[in-house]
């Protein structure tokens, strides 16, 4: 028991969620261990998103818990979750058009002056916001861009850009929310590799309807369907399942 | 971007030294004037963080503003307070009222907050009215003689004197002037900016964005009652009429059209609106319908004010 | 006076009050419902619409009832073009966008109560009402006009309700106020809609005002007391909601009849503006709760 409390990064144990009359997750008991990429896919509607809204914090559950790191973290808001290390890009890209990508990324790496020590003093503190923002926008490749305005990068660099704010925190766990929804093959391969390099140190969660790139990347791929969790295994697992060609193909 | 720093500080305290020098060549009329422009300018620096910073837009921020002029004069009325002691306490009271406020208030947004604050403004306007016993209601009242002067650190300080009530004032302009310059320029500003830009987003990278509302709100209402104590107290009268409307319209109307979101834009705006106003009551009664063109035009035309339109023609470095 | 016909001039008083407000609070609920913005003039355009009443009346000799039928049709007319064309010139201009309409409708608020100032002066004035005749309670007489006042509202009211329930155009308004993108799919041609609603809602308030103004005094700042009863309406009623408004008009028409008689004014609209706030806050879907989601 002990040992499975020191793996698992993240769990679920009959997690709900109705919207109305309609049932959006239901009982869903998950677990992710640190340090893996995990898939998670399923057809239209079968509540993906709502599933890891529940994870962030965005939305609440109706029943069920949440452990995240050992501390239950069902009841606490969207921005305390965030600050244990739960990081969120959302579907729709979501950054701030009006600013300039330095100042994008220095709103996220200013969040670790509340996250860790307030003993730092500002000036050092400063420098350092100057640094962890010149990591990341380097880490993404968007160096160049810094004193663009948000709003007129391409929409695959405002997609990095939404990764590169949330690196700025320096969070846990990666919740990605269909990253590859319109971009191009090239950008797909770029993100690919950046993603490999995230990785090192992170968890990432991985919502997508790009088969290819999820099987590449994912060690492992949970499947839902209709509010619940079809199939869990290693993506060779999952492509030859049996359940699973019948969700996607429909019986 | 450290030279535009640089410069934008150097324009910031330019502007304050030119009123420090107009203090010499001004008749006494004029200096009289600047005074009241400048702590109108206070009240629209405190309106203009939650506005212009935060992106809420309050209509009620008159209270705040009728909150310091009574909680600074009423005890120098009844109680004979001296003028320090009661300014220090205006301040603290309209801290805490903000809080109050702020914290019921900043569950609604958009419409619903612009409806809320013009309804609690309201009812703290007639609450001056009902309560005229106390407040003297409409014709308000005039703070009696021991106000007029105060010692502070072994000097004597005479309110009659339009040199002192204007330097005060400039005292007081400027030194919230540089403190919501590092403001915005630092860590709270960039937490105001995100939360007006992408609240969702911000909430989700870990921060509180209740608190920061209710933390600009706080500030925003302090500065506001500030200049409403220091109004009531330089001129020595209190009035229900800076509770009305018409004063958070006002408020509303400098920070548009000095440009919202920019440290000199409310400064700006009470300058120019103030002479416009002056002048157009100088050939009619209904002077308010210049008020509402301005409006009018602002909203639709230049959204982004003097100084906001500025900034985003020439890409200028402005806080 | 005993305590019953007391409370029957009351209830009378109240029914008044209530029939000239559910006409003003059912224009600022259809311009929320339709258009989704607030507008802070609405008060100006029911003045506006006494104004008109009040000089038309004065410029035509005769019979005051002539006088006081042409106004019923000229006040809304001009008002309603009015309010159109503030529509296609300011709010069309911001996309309509509801916080910048608030801003914009405050500045419309002060061009239009300036100009009456200017244009008809800052006294009060009374209009002859169209006919005197009273009834005789055993009790106390009570004026034959008010009465009917009631009745035209109710009238009205009914006209407006055919519209809206019955006819194409109110299905056109309805369709619009589902989905505006849709509607346009459809071909309907939003931008005149919301012009139209935006006018008719002002027509509303013009119309109420006619029927009020032979009761009170015409006044170039008696716009905003109808503003504020009508906001409270509109959020006691349920944020766009027509049959809450409606209800909410008799409720309150009626009992600020009678709480007036017990508080100060001043006590009175304090307590019921705090109270209104409190709703909006903690309930924005009203008190009636008539409006689903």
């Amino acid at each position: 028991m002990e040992a499975l409390v020191a793996v698992s990064l993240l769990s679920t144990k009959k997690l709900n969620r109705r919207f109305g009359g309609v049932v959006a997750v239901k009982d869903i008991d998950f677990s992710l261990e640190q340090g893996e990429i995990r898939g998670i896919i399923g057809p239209n509607g079968a509540g993906k998103t709502t599933f890891v809204n529940l994870l962030s914090g965005r939305l609440a559950s109706d029943s069920g818990q949440i452990v995240f790191r050992g501390v239950d973290i069902t009841g606490q808001p969207a921005w305390k979750r965030a600050r244990l290390g739960i990081a969120y890009t959302f579907q729709i890209t979501s950054i701030y058009p009006g600013l300039t990508v330095f100042e994008n990324v220095a709103i996220g790496a200013q969040m670790r002056s509340h996250q860790s020590s307030k003993s730092r003093p500002w000036t050092d503190w400063k420098t350092n916001l100057e640094e962890i923002v010149g990591s990341c926008l380097r880490m993404t490749g968007l160096d160049w861009s810094r004193t663009r305005l948000a709003a007129e990068l391409a929409y695959g660099h405002q997609r990095l850009l939404e990764i590169a704010v949330n690196l700025a925190v320096d969070p846990v766990l990666f919740i990605l929310d269909e990253p590859t929804q319109g971009l191009s093959v090239d950008e797909i391969r770029e993100f690919t590799d950046l993603l490999r390099r995230i990785r090192s140190d992170r968890t990432i969660i991985l919502i997508e309807h790009n088969l290819p790139f999820v099987m590449n990347l994912a060690d492992r791929v949970t499947v839902m369907d209709q509010g619940g969790i079809l199939a869990e295994n290693d993506p060779k697992g999952i492509q030859v399942d049996a359940r699973v060609k019948a969700a996607y193909l429909g019986e | 971007m450290e030279n535009s720093r640089k410069s934008s500080l150097v324009l910031h305290i330019g502007v304050l030294a030119l009123l420090f020098l107009l203090s010499f060549i001004l008749s006494d009329y004029h200096q009289l004037t600047i005074t009241r422009i400048m702590v109108l300018a206070i009240f629209a620096l405190g309106y203009n963080i939650l506005f212009g910073y935060v992106g809420l837009l309050s209509l009620g921020h008159a209270m705040f503003f009728a909150c310091g002029l009574y909680a600074a004069g009423l005890p120098v009325y009844y109680l004979g307070w001296e003028v320090p002691s009661a300014f220090l306490f205006a301040i603290v009271i309209s801290a805490f009222s903000a809080t109050l406020i702020g914290a019921i208030a900043l569950r609604t947004q958009g419409v619903a907050f612009m409806i809320v604050t013009l309804m609690f403004s309201q009812v703290a306007y007639l609450a001056t009215l009902y309560f005229s016993d106390i407040t003297g209601g409409d014709e308000g009242l005039v703070l009696p003689e021991h106000a007029r002067s105060f010692a502070i650190l072994g000097m004597q300080v005479d309110l009659t004197s339009p040199q002192t009530r204007y330097y005060i004032t400039l005292g007081l302009l400027s030194a919230s002037v540089l403190i919501v310059y590092r403001w915005v320029n630092g860590g709270p500003g960039r937490e105001w900016v995100a939360v007006r830009e992408n609240e969702l987003r911000t909430r989700m990278l870990g921060y509180n964005t209740f608190l920061i509302k209710l933390k600009a709100m706080v500030i925003s209402g302090t500065l506001s009652g500030g200049a409403g104590a220091t109004y009531g107290l330089l001129f020595a009268y209190i009035g229900s009429t800076f509770a009305s409307i018409q004063y958070s319209i006002d408020v509303l109307l400098f920070t548009l059209l000095g440009g919202a979101g920019t440290v000199l834009g409310p400064i700006l705006g009470s300058f120019i609106m103030f002479y416009m106003i002056d002048f157009f009551s100088g050939y009619t009664t209904a002077y308010l319908l210049a008020t509402g063109v301005v409006l009018i035009l602002l909203i639709v035309y230049f959204p982004l004010g003097v100084l906001g339109t500025l900034r985003k023609k020439w890409r200028l470095w402005l806080p | 006076m005993g305590l019953g016909p007391f409370l029957l001039l009351a209830s009378l008083e109240g029914l008044v009050q209530a029939a000239v407000l559910s006409l003003s609070a059912l224009g600022l609920c259809l311009v929320f419902g339709v258009l989704r913005v607030v507008n802070v003039a609405h008060g100006e355009f029911h003045m506006v619409g006494a104004v008109i009443a009040w000089s038309v009346s004065h410029v035509l000799f005769g019979h005051p009832l002539l006088g006081f039928l042409v106004a019923l049709f000229v006040a809304p007319l001009l008002v309603g073009l009015i309010a159109f064309t503030a529509d296609r010139v300011i709010l069309r201009k911001i996309n309509h966008n509801p916080e910048a309409t608030i801003v914009a409708t405050i500045g419309m608020l002060y061009v239009i109560q300036q100009s009456v100032l200017i244009g008809f002066g800052p006294d009060a004035r009374a209009m002859e009402p169209p006919f005197y005749f009273h009834i005789n309670f055993p009790w106390f007489g009570y004026s034959g006009y008010k009465l009917s006042v009631i009745l035209m509202a109710a009238a009205l009211l009914l006209m407006v309700w055919h519209v809206l329930s019955r006819t194409r155009l109110g299905l056109i308004m309805r369709a619009t106020q589902l989905d505006r993108e849709m509607a346009q799919v459809f071909g309907i041609p939003v931008g005149w809609v919301y012009g139209l609603v935006f006018a008719a809602g002002a027509m509303l308030a013009a119309l109420g005002a006619v029927l009020m103004a032979p009761i009170r005094q015409v006044h170039y700042l008696m716009g905003l007391d109808p503003l504020l009863m009508s906001f409270i309406v509109v959020i006691i009623g349920g944020l766009g909601s027509i049959r809450g408004a409606l209800l909410a008009a008799l409720v309150i028409g009626m009992s600020d009849g009678i709480i007036s008689m017990f508080f100060s004014p001043t006590l009175a609209k304090m307590i019921s503006t705090l109270l209104v706030a409190l709703v909006l806050i903690f309930k924005p879907e009203g008190l009636f709760g008539l409006r689903k989601s």
